[in-house]
């Protein structure tokens, strides 16, 4: 028998493994040119056998990818290490139809005929990435059944004594002439305190279950004007209208004012209670589009794509689930609700769209 | 005072809740604006309690232990078909509000209770 460390050095043997792998593999030199590709790179990036030899490697990476492609392997063969594969890095290659993909990569540097080389072994993570969305949608799901428990037991736990607080009061109110000034202030207090803790428990409640839909036509201005009378605003906090507030749209008013109600009160609380909150309405083909945007710092970057997760708060007093709710009541109504920074930190904009009545 | 004050000074209210806090609280406010208010911890006190007070009003919590409030009305309005029923809820299921204006409830008024809203319906029951 053949002393095994004689057999690694058989190249013939040495191409046998490397075409025989399921990995996709991919040699290239220091300056990225592709010197070798196995056959089930080729598959994986739709190439026939020799359509790759020779031509640069960062012809598999996807177009917007490029321009940043050549810096980054600069400074990899500045100090080449081996670089396993990791989850969570989330890259992407394009194959040869233009098609971009997600891919797991490892990084290998190498010796060839004495010159410097990179093995790369690339993957398709399609499937991966497939299962980790899957469960992690599977985790909120779980996640929403047992908040949805917790609220209705909070619920009832809360409100009968809410209810108590509530009917003292208006007891109290009864006998103004005895209580004077101060004690009516009082009593106003715990009213506006019953009702932001009552608010916080019907977000709960909204959020866990399915909200009935009873579409009517509405015009924006009668539904904007109510969320704005419902806030009460602070005196240094100004609405400014533009577009056509007279748009009659064909939504449930309730959860669509509640959206209204939870965007403006954002805006007027992200630039702490002081400024100028624009709400800009028009119409595109068979949609209404109202803007509510803020004069405040805008959100950080990391934060644009959560803020409507649930239990996803920047506030420090916030649970997290205003815009949660509100996305999810815009998507009943058969809208939209997204979320963007303007450019140069001008603040953020929260762009709502319903459907127009068709009665126009 | 002519007939008609005088009848709706007199009219006879039923609390049954089983939290003291609310038929304290409720019955205050009631015998305050004048009208005779009795209360009852849970369904079966109340049921036993309504025979012998005859309420033109029930004001009932839906949902309580034993014999929730929907079978309460159901039974008092059995032996009195005049009552007018007022169910109250910290729930916010539509299923069992459904029930409740099903079993012949005027209304179902959310905890923490509209005040004005609920006078306005004794008032006119």
């Amino acid at each position: 028998m053949a002393d095994p460390t004689s057999l690694i050095d058989d190249s013939h043997l040495l191409r046998s493994i490397i075409e025989a792998s399921p990995a996709g593999m991919i040699i290239t030199d220091a300056d990225g040119v592709i010197v070798l590709a196995n056959p089930s790179a080729l598959m994986l990036f739709g190439f026939e056998a020799n359509e790759l030899v020779g031509s640069s490697v960062d012809r598999l990476v996807p177009e917007t990818h490029r321009p940043t492609h050549h810096s980054h392997r600069a400074r990899y063969m500045d100090h080449p290490e081996n670089r396993p594969m990791a989850a969570g890095r989330n890259l992407y290659a394009q194959r040869k139809d233009g098609s971009v993909f997600p891919v797991d990569i490892s990084l290998h540097p190498i010796q060839m005929g004495g010159r410097p080389m990179v093995l790369a072994n690339v993957l398709d993570a399609t499937d991966r990435q497939r299962a980790e969305q899957e469960r992690e949608q599977r985790q909120a799901m779980e996640k929403l059944a047992l908040l949805g428990q917790l609220a209705g037991g909070v619920a009832h736990e809360i409100r009968t004594p809410l209810c108590v607080i509530r009917n003292d009061a208006y007891y109290l109110k009864l006998m103004e002439d005895r209580l004077g000034e101060e004690g009516m202030q009082c009593i106003n207090e715990i009213n506006v305190a019953v009702g932001k803790a009552e608010r916080i428990v019907s977000e709960l409640l909204d959020f866990t279950r399915d909200p009935a839909y009873e579409p009517v036509d509405k015009t924006l201005s009668d539904l904007i004007e109510s969320a704005i009378r419902a806030i009460g605003l602070p005196d240094s906090v100004s609405i400014d209208r533009q577009g056509d507030h007279s748009l009659l749209v064909r939504v449930d008013p309730d959860q669509i004012e509640r959206v209204l109600i939870n965007l403006i009160r954002n805006a007027s609380e992200a630039m702490d209670g002081a400024g100028v909150v624009k709400v800009n309405v028009g119409s595109e083909v068979d949609a209404a589009f109202v803007e509510i945007v803020d004069e405040g710092p805008g959100m950080l970057r990391e934060h644009v794509s959560r803020v409507f997760e649930p239990l996803f708060s920047t506030k420090p007093k916030g649970i997290g689930l205003g815009l949660a709710v509100s996305k999810r009541y815009a998507e009943r109504n058969g809208g939209t609700l997204t979320a963007s920074n303007l450019p140069h930190q001008q603040g953020a904009q929260f762009r709502l769209t319903v459907p127009l009545s068709e009665r126009g | 005072m002519d007939d008609s004050d005088l009848m709706v000074d007199s009219k006879r209210i039923l609390i049954v809740d089983d939290d003291a806090g609310v038929r304290d609280s409720l019955a205050r406010i009631l015998r305050g604006s004048g009208y005779v208010v009795e209360v009852a911890e849970n369904g079966e006190k109340g049921i036993v309690k309504g025979e012998s007070f005859h309420p033109d009003v029930l004001l009932v919590d839906i949902r309580m232990p034993g014999i929730d409030g929907i079978e309460t009305h159901r039974e008092l309005h059995r032996r009195f078909p005049q009552l007018v029923g007022i169910s109250m809820t910290a729930y916010a299921s539509s299923e069992k509000t459904k029930e409740a204006i099903d079993g012949g409830a005027v209304s179902v008024l959310p905890k923490p209770l509209n005040i004005e809203s609920l006078m306005e319906l004794v008032q006119s029951a």
